[in-house]
């Protein structure tokens, strides 16, 4: 009951910091006269999520929504072909040696920057929108999975083997389970990196629709209250992304009692 | 291979060579075990007693390990044994799945083998009983203790009825009066299902306490030193004290303390 109670408090707390924040944001603006083009005051940026939403066009929603489902796309594709990757690559140490320093690059390029290359390369279309964010968010996956499988001790090995359990035996019931945990850590680092590499790569693409092309646009048009409201609601989604996957973890570390660290 | 032997060892040697310099863990060792039988390895730390059970379940890493001489199990080679499921392994760990719970884990090996869902409730039912655990059925190992978790890995390797039981140290992290329930509890199930085992540890006296042979190991690399008798009746816990049992220490003992004076 106690820990209810701190946990509202705290909530309680944070809100009202949130508030006072944008009341000296809202001042600030006020008081030096800072034009909208600049910065906008929260109770104008406020309003223009307000009007999108009651004019009934959605718009900013639609958009957001648009690129988080690619962003949702491409994670899921790294995290089912990562894992099979990840154990394909435990299976066959010669592919681990053949492929990890590529595997060290990519991990230190900066993929999304790299966006108008693969464009170049591979079209401007969607397709190359998920690949693009499945390159950013596939390598860590791959390593995550294959790093915790060659952890497990010997012998849960010897174990599967005196049971003369096939390889798809020893996947799904001791690979799979074994990983889960450390997976989910990936993944969700994973959600934020995804979302924005979902942004950013629509600048250079020809797909549409999606909310980081609405802001380059917005911005170039100097609508910066446009620019403030999509961030508020790309933050959002950002956010609830995020939680859902620490949800997630919760139920599956509580459910199946994996040790807590 | 004579009729009533469930494993033959002819001269095993068995060599590591994932180091600079090949390690040779096992030298020349020979010994049966028969059907049935209750035997321990002793030795110290390091001798190959693992190695040798490794070799025997056929879990023994090949792509860096070299083996010599011949091994026989019920009559075949280790990997026909393996294949065909007659030997269960107890590490010194207890080795569970912690997703599973004690009911789950004792399934696993029946999950693989492929049995039906009826059948296998009934096995792990009838499992559990016997090592005293079926209250616990829905408990998750981290939920357990350590003796209790050891108690789950011998249940689970006795599931799908292997001939053979190969135990490492099975006892090896329990304390003194853990292991002592522990030593009853797999004597009572040695009678129960008249397993061939072989128990490997480094306490003498459970050695002595648990079997009816004991091979007893020279230091790296492992060689036969002798091969002793044990001729206490069984139950043996009024023998604890005796004069019998008190010799059987102190010979063993000798034959590992002079194997230091040597070197
Ligand atoms: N994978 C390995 N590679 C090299 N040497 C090993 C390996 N495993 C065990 N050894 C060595 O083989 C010897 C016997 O090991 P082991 O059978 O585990 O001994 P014990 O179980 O009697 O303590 C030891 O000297 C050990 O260091
Ligand atoms: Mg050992």
């Amino acid at each position: 009951m106690k820990k209810k109670n701190n946990k509202i408090l705290s909530y309680l707390i944070n809100f009202s910091l949130i508030l006072i924040l944008l009341f000296i944001w809202e001042q600030i603006v006020v008081q030096f006269e800072i034009p909208k083009r600049i910065l906008p005051k929260p109770s104008q940026i406020i309003d223009y999520l307000a009007k999108d939403f009651t004019s009934g066009k959605y718009a900013l929603l639609t958009k957001t929504l648009l690129s988080f489902r690619d962003a949702l796309i491409g994670f899921s594709i790294s995290v089912f072909l990562g894992t099979l990757l990840g154990i394909i690559f435990h299976q066959f140490k010669i592919l681990k040696t053949i492929f990890s320093p590529f595997i060290l690059i990519s991990q230190l390029l900066p993929v999304p920057a790299f966006a108008p290359v693969v464009a170049a390369l591979l079209g401007y279309g969607f397709e190359t929108k998920i690949i693009i964010i499945v390159l950013f968010t596939i390598f860590p996956v791959i390593v995550t999975v294959e790093s915790t499988i060659s952890s497990l001790s010997a012998n849960y090995f010897a174990l599967f083997s005196s049971y003369n359990a096939k390889k798809i035996e020893v996947i799904k019931k001791l690979f799979l389970p074994s990983i889960l945990p450390d997976l989910i850590t990936t993944m969700k680092i994973l959600t934020t990196a995804s979302i924005v590499t979902s942004i950013i790569a629509e600048l250079p693409l020809t797909v549409s629709g999606g909310i980081g092309k609405d802001i380059y646009n917005s911005f170039n048009n100097q609508i910066t209250t446009r620019v403030w409201a999509s961030l508020v609601m790309l933050c959002t989604v950002s956010i609830l992304f995020f939680k859902s996957m620490l949800e997630i973890e919760k139920t599956i570390i509580n459910k199946y009692r994996y040790a807590k660290e | 291979m004579q009729k009533n032997n469930s494993i033959e060892l002819k001269e095993l040697s068995i060599l590591y060579n994932d180091l600079k310099i090949g390690l040779e863990a096992v030298s020349k060792a020979s010994f049966d075990v028969k059907n049935g039988e209750f035997i321990s390895i002793v030795g110290p730390s390091g001798c190959g007693k693992s190695t040798i059970l490794k070799v025997i379940s056929d879990t023994l890493d090949l792509s860096y390990s070299e083996t010599r001489g011949d091994v026989k199990v019920l009559g075949s080679s280790p990997k026909i044994a393996r294949e065909q499921r007659k030997i269960g392994f107890v590490f010194q760990k207890p080795t569970l799945l912690q997703w599973r719970n004690l009911e789950k884990n004792v399934s696993l090996p029946l999950e693989i083998i492929g049995l039906n869902k009826i059948e296998i409730k009934k096995r792990v039912k009838k499992l559990l009983k016997m090592v005293e655990l079926e209250k616990y059925a829905s408990y998750h190992p981290d939920q357990l203790s350590g003796g209790m978790q050891q108690k789950v890995s011998i249940a689970r390797a006795l599931a799908y009825d292997p001939e053979i039981l190969l135990m490492d140290e099975p006892f090896g992290a329990l304390d003194e009066i853990n292991r002592r329930k522990m030593n009853d509890e797999l004597l009572s199930v040695w009678k129960e299902t008249g397993k061939t085992i072989v128990f490997v540890t480094h306490s003498i006296e459970e050695a002595i306490y648990l079997s009816e042979r004991i091979i007893v190991l020279t230091k790296q690399p492992g060689r036969i030193k002798k091969i002793i008798n044990v001729d206490l009746p069984y139950p043996r816990k009024n023998e604890l004290g005796s004069m019998k049992f008190y010799k059987y220490i102190n010979q063993i003992r000798l034959l590992l303390e002079n194997e230091e004076e040597i070197v």
